[in-house]
């Protein structure tokens, strides 16, 4: 049923995008656009399969960045809003600061990651993770707060150490926050990887995405944000598939 | 008879009498509104210092033009002005070419403003690195790519390539302040002189010292304008040149105007920046021909040079990519002619 659900889905998806191109195509074609404002569709699709390769190769990197950056961003944000629902003196210590965190403009920071982290893997990951750090924290601070108080004070009249109170209603409470959480985050880590590919890389599809620009060779560089876009919905997929399986039990689950 | 004539019109004048123009008055030329758009932030790139001081002095207004002065933030000015949102725009002689022969983008250089190569490669001046050779070994940054420049270098100093470990730097120059690459490609007009706010001193590997036929900064405008409306560009770039004109001249007053539009810069190194420009300005050919005169032969060897070296996808005919027939209208004897 579930699987029969994600299949029309992603039918419906992908007659939407179809829907798009024919009409980009016959638009650029009728008013005969230049490659370097629009490509066709069709020569995005045609350049796809020349590159289609390197789109990969460079997709896995970008992909592998995300995701390292993902899971140490959601990790430590997670930890911290333990911290914080544990502790008000803590909640209102660190939320000022990770509402710093999260207003610094990524884009001017990026070289600094370059200088302190070099030119390898480790500058894109810190990126992918910062970007990826508040709206985990926010969710799972939020979703641990959100555990019914009256089914916590039964839990401690039966006499429940406070991690247990943790283990058992507060993070399957937090659970839809954590998804949640965790959707918003997977989609900003692979932005983050971008960004961070923009400012001293030489591998990636952000970096595919800034020499094309600089050679406004329009036709990769919409292939890479193809590329890009397919990685992020099959993330999406995936978290939406996990969510299912966790959280059969709540409403959540049936309505995603 | 003639001093009476003069006592005349002066008492006319001072009662307030319309006093007959001593010629026909021309046709008034109507007023002509175009965009131009620098190719980078607000600062004292030659082209753009131009284009400033004419706006200020009036010379566009002179020239029956109203000029929308824009800045491009990330390379946009190039579509602007291939789809004629922008009439003018700057951009080297070398990319000029690049987007012509790999994506057919109609563009064309009216005026070659900078003489030499814009770019150059710089090691920290403490670094053992003395000579090309001395690149082996050695960490080596480079910008977007791998630049025809870099690669030109590398032959002509018998470096092994594989001996060199190539890496993508960007556009932050504090990788060579912080020692995470030993030769870093700069732009010469600012970037050294940024390391050296930075305290660093460098010296400079420049290209055009070792041989390497770069251009500098052109004005451009694209092939629409050339064909419909020549007299703009002509009127254009006449002002544009008077402006250059005063800020060679008085470079404090330049200064002044520059810093109009690049609020927030600092002002030395914007003058670093104006002085080491106008160097790279001048050379035999504008000393005889003026400011921003071309040279035919000097754009077949940047094509030849960059087809040789890998920076052109193909081969492009060099007249489709500069004219000089607007320069060449606009001086006389080495001299610009203000009409």
């Amino acid at each position: 049923m579930t699987a029969r659900r994600t299949l029309t889905d992603l039918g419906v998806a992908l007659l939407a995008i179809a829907a798009i191109a024919v009409v980009l195509e016959v638009w650029s074609r009728a008013f005969q656009v230049p490659s370097y404002l629009l490509p066709a569709p069709s020569a995005v699709a045609a350049r796809m399969a020349t590159d289609a390769g390197l789109l990969a190769r460079e997709g896995g990197i970008t992909l592998s960045e995300a995701a390292a950056g993902f899971v140490i961003g959601t990790s430590v944000a997670f930890a911290l809003a333990t911290v914080m629902a544990w502790s008000r003196p803590f909640e209102r210590t660190l939320f000022p600061l990770a509402i710093l965190v999260k207003l610094t403009p990524i884009v001017a920071v990026a070289p600094l990651f370059t200088l302190w982290f070099g030119f390898g893997t480790a500058p894109k990951v810190a990126i992918a993770a910062l970007i990826t750090f508040f709206p985990m924290l926010v969710n799972s601070f939020v979703g641990l707060r959100s555990a019914d108080l009256q089914e916590v004070a039964f839990l401690e009249t039966l006499g429940a150490s406070g991690r247990e109170i943790f283990r058992h209603l507060r993070v399957p409470s937090a659970l839809p926050y954590l998804f949640s959480g965790a959707r918003i985050s997977l989609n900003l880590a692979l932005i983050g990887a971008v960004i961070g590919e923009w400012t001293g890389a030489d591998r990636g599809l952000g970096r595919v995405i800034f020499v094309a620009n600089a050679n406004l060779d329009l036709t990769i560089l919409f292939g890479a944000v193809l590329v890009l876009a397919a990685i992020g919905i099959a993330a999406n997929a995936l978290v939406g598939a996990a969510e299912r399986r966790v959280l059969h039990w709540h409403p959540i689950a049936v309505a995603t | 008879m003639r001093g009476l004539a003069l006592l005349a019109a002066v008492l006319l004048a001072a009662c307030n009498v319309p006093v007959a123009a001593p010629s026909p008055t021309p046709v008034p030329v109507p007023v002509e509104k175009v965009t131009f758009i620098a190719g980078f932030k607000p600062q004292a790139d030659l082209p753009f210092v131009a284009v400033y001081m004419a706006q200020e002095k009036g010379y566009f207004r002179d020239q029956s033009l109203e000029v929308e002065i824009q800045h491009a933030t990330s390379g946009e000015h190039i579509q602007l002005l291939a789809t004629n949102r922008a009439q003018f725009s700057t951009g080297s002689a070398g990319d000029v070419m690049k987007r012509v022969a790999s994506a057919g983008v109609p563009l064309v250089s009216i005026a070659q403003i900078g003489q030499r190569d814009e770019q150059s490669f710089a090691v920290r001046a403490d670094s053992p690195i003395r000579t090309l050779k001395d690149w082996e070994g050695r960490l080596v940054g480079y910008k977007t790519t791998v630049s025809a420049d870099y690669l030109a270098l590398v032959a002509l100093g018998g470096i092994d390539r594989t001996k060199v470990r190539e890496v993508a730097v960007g556009f932050d120059p504090r990788v060579l302040a912080d020692g995470r690459v030993d030769v870093y490609p700069v732009f010469t007009a600012n970037e050294p002189d940024t390391l050296a706010r930075l305290g660093i001193p460098v010296r400079l590997f420049d290209p055009t010292a070792f041989g390497v036929p770069g251009l500098g900064l052109t004005l451009m405008t694209n092939q629409e304008m050339l064909q419909t409306k020549p007299e703009v560009v002509t009127r254009f770039l006449r002002a544009s040149l008077r402006g250059l004109a005063d800020a060679i001249a008085d470079r404090d007053a330049a200064i002044d105007v520059v810093m109009k539009y690049a609020t927030g810069e600092d002002r030395a190194h914007q003058r670093y920046m104006l002085d080491t420009e106008i160097e790279a300005a001048q050379n035999d050919l504008t000393r005889a021909n003026g400011i921003g005169a071309m040279d035919r032969s000097r754009y077949v060897a940047l094509r030849d040079f960059l087809l040789q070296y890998g920076g052109l996808a193909k081969s492009v005919d060099v007249d489709a990519v500069f004219t000089d027939r607007f320069v060449k209208e606009l001086y006389k004897d080495g001299r610009l002619v203000w009409r």
